[in-house]
């Protein structure tokens, strides 16, 4: 019987959710047997991402839904995330390390923009945030 | 953080020595247990010691929340002439604070061992 490469979980938009994101996530990674860094940095990214849009999709919290999808394929790792909360592109923050000194906060897109190699944005016309991650497995080792 | 390890709970263990305290953690430092772990930092910083050593040898996944609380805890450490460090990073959590840049920014040793040695000496090599 051939693996499943398409895997999809339906969460609660809040902060409580993250670890049984990540849970899902190593569970997804680990069927497909990926490489230990590889698998590290996509857990990373999906939990940033995810924690972004409980933070700047739903401020004002309440019942609302992250889906998550993610997608194997043999030379990537595809990472979906949609949300029906408030227009939000996670892409225009322009956050990150400072030449001198150092910030507080701000620090996971950056960290996504350093571990995935495509990220991209749209809002849907049925108002839905639509983030997509890649991880290109090949060049893994060297980022 | 190895794919066949099991999550560890959240622990956060002080220990004082000397006018220093050090701090082990287990499990993870993100989201879901940053106010846990602040709340307990906080306590420690009611009456500061004059060294504050973190050793995170036992956290097995860090997120940029648990960056951004180590860092809010350096500032107020520098604040009250705390002298902080942080120990054992594991090879995935250096990679984040060279990606973030803070290894520039924390003193780092390898072990708690030798932080706790650079402490007691006031000096050390940064790393």
């Amino acid at each position: 019987m051939p693996v499943e490469t398409r895997h999809h979980l339906t969460l609660p938009a809040v902060s409580g959710s993250l670890e049984e994101l990540r849970g899902f996530c190593k569970k997804v990674l680990n069927i497909h047997h990926l490489d230990d860094r590889i698998y590290r940095q996509v857990v990373l990214a999906l939990d940033e991402a995810a924690a972004n849009i409980v933070e700047h999709g739903y401020p004002e919290g309440g019942l609302q839904k992250i889906e998550v999808g993610i997608d194997i394929q043999p030379d990537r790792v595809v990472i979906e995330l949609r949300d029906t909360g408030i227009p939000f592109n996670p892409l225009s923050l322009h956050q990150g390390p400072k030449e001198k000194g150092f910030s507080k906060r701000g620090y996971g897109i950056h960290l996504i923009r350093q571990i995935m190699d495509e990220i991209g944005y749209r809002r849907s016309d049925h108002g839905e945030n639509i983030l997509t991650m890649t991880k290109r497995i090949q060049e893994a080792v060297s980022k | 953080m190895s794919q066949e390890q099991a999550v560890q709970a959240f622990t956060f263990n002080p220990k004082s020595l000397d006018g220093m305290v050090s701090v082990t953690m287990t499990g993870s430092l993100s989201e879901d247990n940053n106010n846990k772990a602040k709340d307990e930092f906080l306590k420690i910083l009611k009456d500061p010691p004059k060294k504050l050593v973190v050793d995170l040898s036992r956290i097995d996944y860090i997120s940029s929340s648990g960056i951004a609380l180590l860092v809010s805890i350096l500032c107020r450490c520098r604040q009250m002439n705390c002298a902080m460090s942080i120990c054992g990073l594991r090879t995935d959590t250096h990679e984040l604070f060279r990606l973030t840049r803070l290894n520039q920014v924390f003193e780092i040793f390898e072990n708690l061992a030798a932080a706790i040695k650079a402490a007691r000496q006031d000096t050390g090599p940064k790393g």
